[in-house]
């Protein structure tokens, strides 16, 4: 008789990528097919409506804003099953562990979406600016002064992972209506945020401690020369921590809330 | 093979149990009956660890419950009430989840299907309710699994599908097996069920074998009006007075479950009495 793995197994990892195709994989088809559909419009529109310089980088916009609403929406739904007791039931008695599940959530909303997500962009928008180019009227050209744009591209890309990581969590965490709560608590969190430094932080701090921008804490002495500040390796690693902590922070909690679920 | 000691659970401040122990053994069929909303489902989910104990401990197998190890759910199958099934056909959906029960029997999960007359190539989620229900259970029963739990699953069969129920079921437990049917349609359940536990308010009413029961306890008609008195329980019926007695004359009856169990609801010093 052989002794069953009880903490990570691939080959129940992949049974359960099986049976998730098998049990969502028409509706992921056909959510796939209905951003295919929103992106073609979106170029559709753009692209009628305008004579002249197309700014290639407009399309940038256009991609990230499907990709946050589609990867929000689509992470969301990662647990959808454990919002109702039937599903609930079916899901939590599958004979596989809380890690595993937790990894087949992750690859459907934050690998294969992203990548499918990613195919369809570019098709499309290869097929529209291939289509605009055949219009005399129409002169697609890169911005010749963007010198945000590799930052915007970054932080935009950056974040994005620990977005659809917090809308997976929220899917784990709250019985219904995930998504709006979701958004609505993390609206709360950081104006919250924003509001306790603004008011309680700042305030109680010497005049001549502060926060700078890109440098993170600094003394400063009577004159506004620093005295003391991170050392630059430390903010390196502050820096590094507080963009790519997000998602598997997010992860960790989704796990152990879905070890934790009770139906 | 299921131990519970102890069980303290509650939904908030409701509470469904205050210290309820139970052991259930291999290599039988219990019958678990109580009223509404008595803590029926809520056990069966204890056992299967859908739901934690607030206090106390349930085992099963030497595993507890509610860390949902792979090999514990292979080796645990509940059958809820209400129930979920996916959209796909019944041969699919044995490809899909069959590999996750490492005893789970292909053959034996076709052979239920067809007695249950359930068609492989319709989508499960396109079925009626009770054409779901045996596909589900001819799955549970396959599943190699040890310990089966069945909440109700007779709701929802008609008379055909009851006793192909009984017939199948009465052929798949063995000594390996535990199986716990949960259920308040007691007669359904008559010639299959092998023990008796009453929950009442959270507690153990009753945990009686049949054998012990037949041997105690004398279930018949009766007119005559003396005897009736001295029942422990009886009840009018157009075919005279429904009795149960003590089988003090050492004599065999059909154990009437309907009758039994409302001896223990409404007389249960009498019924418990007569096993002391």
């Amino acid at each position: 008789m052989t002794v069953m793995q009880n903490t990570f197994s691939f080959y129940r990892l992949g049974l359960l990528i099986r049976k998730q195709w098998a049990d969502q994989g028409r509706l992921y088809l056909l959510s796939l097919g209905a951003i295919a559909g929103l992106l073609a419009i979106t170029f559709f529109l753009w692209g009628i409506t305008k004579e002249g310089t197309v700014w290639i980088e407009v399309s940038y916009i256009f991609f990230f804003i499907g990709l946050y609403i589609g990867g929000a929406l689509f992470a969301g739904r990662t647990f959808s099953d454990l919002a109702q007791p039937t599903t609930g039931m079916h899901y939590l008695a599958i004979p596989a562990t809380a890690a595993e599940k937790l990894v087949c959530g992750i690859l459907y909303s934050q690998v294969i979406f992203n990548v499918a997500y990613l195919v369809i962009f570019y098709l499309i928008r290869t097929t529209a600016f291939g289509i605009m180019s055949m219009y005399p009227s129409i002169h697609l050209q890169h911005m010749p002064y963007a010198p945000n744009m590799p930052d915007f591209i970054l932080g935009f890309s950056v974040a994005y992972p620990a977005v659809q990581a917090l809308y997976l969590l929220g899917s784990v965490y709250f019985k219904r209506f995930s998504f709006v709560k979701t958004t609505l608590w993390s609206a709360l969190v950081l104006v919250a945020f924003f509001f306790f430094f603004r008011y309680v932080v700042f305030p109680i701090l010497p005049e001549r401690i502060g926060f700078v921008a890109g440098d993170g804490f600094r003394v400063f002495d009577e004159n506004g020369g620093y005295v003391y500040s991170f050392p630059k390796g430390l903010l390196e690693v502050l820096k590094f921590v507080f963009e790519y902590i997000w998602a598997p922070l997010f992860w960790v909690v989704a796990y152990f809330r879905l070890k934790e679920k009770e139906i | 093979m299921i131990d519970i000691q102890e069980l303290h659970f509650g939904y908030g401040r409701g509470k469904v149990f205050d210290g309820l122990s139970l052991q259930l053994k291999a290599g039988h069929i219990y019958g678990l009956l109580g009223k509404n909303g008595t803590g029926k489902s809520t056990l069966l989910r204890n056992i299967a660890g859908l739901l934690f104990p607030d206090g106390g401990s349930v085992r099963v197998m030497d595993y507890i419950p509610g860390k949902r190890q792979p090999a514990f759910l292979s080796e645990v199958f509940l059958v809820p009430e209400e129930f979920y099934v996916p959209p796909v056909r019944a041969s699919r959906f044995m490809d899909i989840h069959a590999p996750f029960y490492p005893r789970f029997d292909k053959e034996r999960f076709t052979r239920y299907l067809l007695e249950f007359e359930i068609p492989m190539d319709r989508s499960l989620q396109q079925m009626s309710y009770g054409q779901k229900k045996k596909a589900l259970i001819s799955f549970a029963l396959a599943s190699g699994a040890k310990v089966i739990l069945m909440d109700e699953p007779t709701n929802g069969l008609d008379i055909i599908s009851k006793s192909q129920f009984r017939k199948v079921l009465a052929a798949t437990a063995d000594e390996n097996k535990c199986i716990v049917i949960s259920t308040h349609q007691v007669k359904d359940l008559e010639n299959l069920i092998d023990r008796i536990t009453v929950i009442d308010a959270g507690k153990i009413l009753f945990d009686q074998t049949m054998d012990a029961i037949q041997s105690k306890l004398s279930f018949r008609i009766s007119f005559d009006a003396e005897e009736a008195r001295g029942a422990i329980y009886s009840e009018n019926s157009l075919k005279g007075n429904a009795l149960v007695v003590r089988n003090t004359p050492g004599e065999e009856s059909k154990v009437d479950l309907e009758l039994l169990y409302k001896a223990i609801i409404l007389n249960r010093p009498g019924v418990l009495s007569a096993f002391n």
